[in-house]
């Protein structure tokens, strides 16, 4: 049986159509390369202590820094903690102010409300050190879970400090976090630094002019 | 028909292959930190953008297994161009050699930070292109390091090492001598005299021609003969090019003698010989004071230091060193230096340094009297 010969219209409209879909699939390749990084890590919740803007060695007024959060798992998370290594000899830790990641209202429902976190800014500002934990005292009721996040900048808390009058123009204070946990009562699910189930980005005050 | 609509399909890719292959498309999220391309180049159209939404971008790349990472500020930037990010970081047998990719200053300061992957116990580092010193370098971080410097202008190649690997003179003399209680106070006349025949001749400080009458417009007495006059804070510019030499130590022996004094909640606070910190060789920088090199002497060495400015001194006040206080050992307790033998009557903020000279900060149970001041305020 002899092959019957392609119509040419046809021949062209399959090269073209083949031509097309390689650089389609060209496209995609060099997108996902490109934003492999993202795309690796997208799963991952991240807690950042935002860098603010440089802060004038003159101000003598209170600052915070947010502390935000990327996203939550699929748990519930009842108690959370964090402990942030800073300079007392440069930094004079002041406090925690409420940020707008909310915990569950008693019902579970919405409206939800603001959790609160405990610090204790004196012994931090002598040990260098600041621990904050949120406990949720009725098992779950006051709980973070990731349907309370927002779509924009999620802050879980504002740490408050002021420059120390011993600051020069060009200080770099870090803001170190040395542990981070948001504990699931299924402790598999629970996100922590140390099992990399939480990722941390620390944060940085640099003292200008 | 079908042969426009092809063709429109095609230009369309065509033109969403370029513009994502000439980097316009893929849009930069300034709030996440940027992994820098293979070649370290962040294009201006990016640092543009920093600039135009005044925000700060994060830069991260790793060299072998060492991660930095770049801090621009865009309230930094004024006219940007194109710049080369990418380091070549290096371990030697002392330090860390960092070799820049850019070739021109980046006209603009960026903080640029190395994490190291276990902490690097130094007192404090500096980076060197050859004998001259090019940046100062703060670590931070207690189980791992962070290196910060603030780079503007570029150096092909310089070396971060530590302090101490440019001064590494030790004391032994004075040392022992403050970590012995008894030969301490014999030998205090000749240890003074010692110290002075250490200072440099390369101090253009101002010195007290002794004629003064009148405090000066922050309660100052006037300055003994031939004592350096004091500075003001706010005047001095450091020159970070310029680094020398002094010798720090930190004591409260005097409340060994007192501990009845003491607060009780303090005294496992005192060190058996009274040595907080026994004489240590420190590197400064040009313009820098008492009270700048004991901040960065006490955060190296992990000391706690507390103090307060007081505007009506135009000095920093030290109210407490080890979390021992003013007040902790009796109502005249407190804190003062002596540099070179001489205990200065203006604050440490306004002592400015010079090469070779030896500062003490002692603990006082009795304003002064029992740790050899003389004369009033």
């Amino acid at each position: 049986m002899s092959k019957r010969p392609m119509n040419p219209k046809t021949k062209k409209k399959l090269f073209i159509g083949i031509g097309a879909g390689v650089l389609l699939l060209l496209l995609i390749l060099f997108l996902l390369f490109m934003n492999w990084d993202k795309i690796a890590t997208g799963g991952t919740p991240t807690l950042t202590i935002e860098t603010p803007q440089k802060i004038s060695k003159s101000e003598t007024e209170e600052f915070t820094l947010d502390v935000t959060i990327s996203s939550f798992g699929d748990a519930i998370y009842p108690a959370a903690s964090m402990s942030i290594a800073f300079d007392p000899s440069r930094l004079e830790f002041i406090g925690i102010e409420e940020g707008n990641v909310f915990i569950r209202n008693d019902e579970g429902e919405i409206p939800q409300k603001l959790p609160e976190w405990s610090c204790n800014p004196e012994q931090s500002n002598k040990s260098g050190k600041i621990n904050i934990m949120y406990l949720d005292t009725t098992g779950g009721k006051n709980a973070f879970s990731k349907e309370l996040l927002g779509t924009d900048d999620n802050v879980v808390l504002r740490l408050k400090f002021r420059l120390r009058g011993s600051v020069r123009s060009g200080d770099i204070c870090d803001l170190i976090f040395d542990d981070a946990v948001f504990a699931a009562s299924d402790e598999t699910e629970s996100l922590a630094m140390t099992t990399e189930t939480l990722k941390v980005r620390n944060g940085k005050i640099v003292v200008g002019e | 028909m079908m042969k426009r609509i092809i063709s429109l399909f095609l230009t369309l890719i065509l033109l969403l292959s370029f513009t994502a292959c000439s980097g316009n498309f893929a849009q930069v999220d300034l709030k996440e930190p940027i992994v820098l391309s293979e070649d370290g180049i962040v294009e201006k159209n990016v640092l543009d953008k920093i600039k135009n939404e005044n925000a700060i971008a994060t830069f991260t790349g790793k060299s072998g297994d060492i991660k930095y990472e770049w801090t621009i500020f865009g309230s930094d930037l004024a006219d940007t161009r194109d710049v080369n990010l990418s380091l070549v970081l290096e371990e030697t047998e002392k330090g860390i050699k960092v070799k820049f990719s850019e070739t021109e200053d980046l006209g603009f300061p960026a903080l640029l930070s190395i994490h190291l992957n276990e902490r690097w116990k130094v007192d404090g580092a500096t980076a060197f292109d050859g004998d001259t010193a090019v940046y100062s370098v703060s670590i931070t971080g207690s189980k791992t390091s962070i290196l910060n410097i603030s780079v503007n202008k570029i150096v092909a190649e310089c070396e971060i090492l530590p302090d101490n690997e440019k001064a590494p003179e030790s004391t032994p003399s004075t040392e022992s001598s403050l970590n012995d209680k008894d030969d301490k106070n014999d030998t205090e006349t000749n240890k003074t005299d010692d110290y002075l025949s250490d200072v440099k001749d390369n101090d253009d400080r101002v010195y007290s021609d002794g004629n003064a009458t009148d405090q000066d417009k922050y309660k100052t007495d006037p300055v003994p003969e031939g004592k350096p006059m004091p500075v003001e804070p706010e005047d001095q510019e450091i020159d970070k090019k310029k680094s020398y030499t002094c010798t720090f130590s930190i004591e409260c022996s005097t409340i060994l003698n007192n501990l009845a004094d003491l607060d009780p909640d303090k005294r496992e606070l005192v060190p058996s010989n009274g040595v907080i910190l026994a004489p240590t060789k420190v590197t400064f920088y040009e313009g820098e004071s008492v009270f700048d090199v004991l901040q960065r002497v006490c955060k190296e060495k992990g000391i706690h230091l507390e103090s307060s400015w007081t505007p009506i001194y135009n000095s920093a006040y030290i109210e407490g060193i080890h979390n021992l206080y003013e007040f902790d050992c009796g109502e005249l307790s407190g804190w003062m230096y002596r540099v070179n033998g001489w205990y200065p009557n203006y604050g440490c903020s306004r002592y400015q340094l010079a090469d070779g000279e030896v500062v003490e900060w002692r603990y006082t149970c009795d304003l002064g009297n029992d740790v050899g001041r003389e004369g009033t305020w």
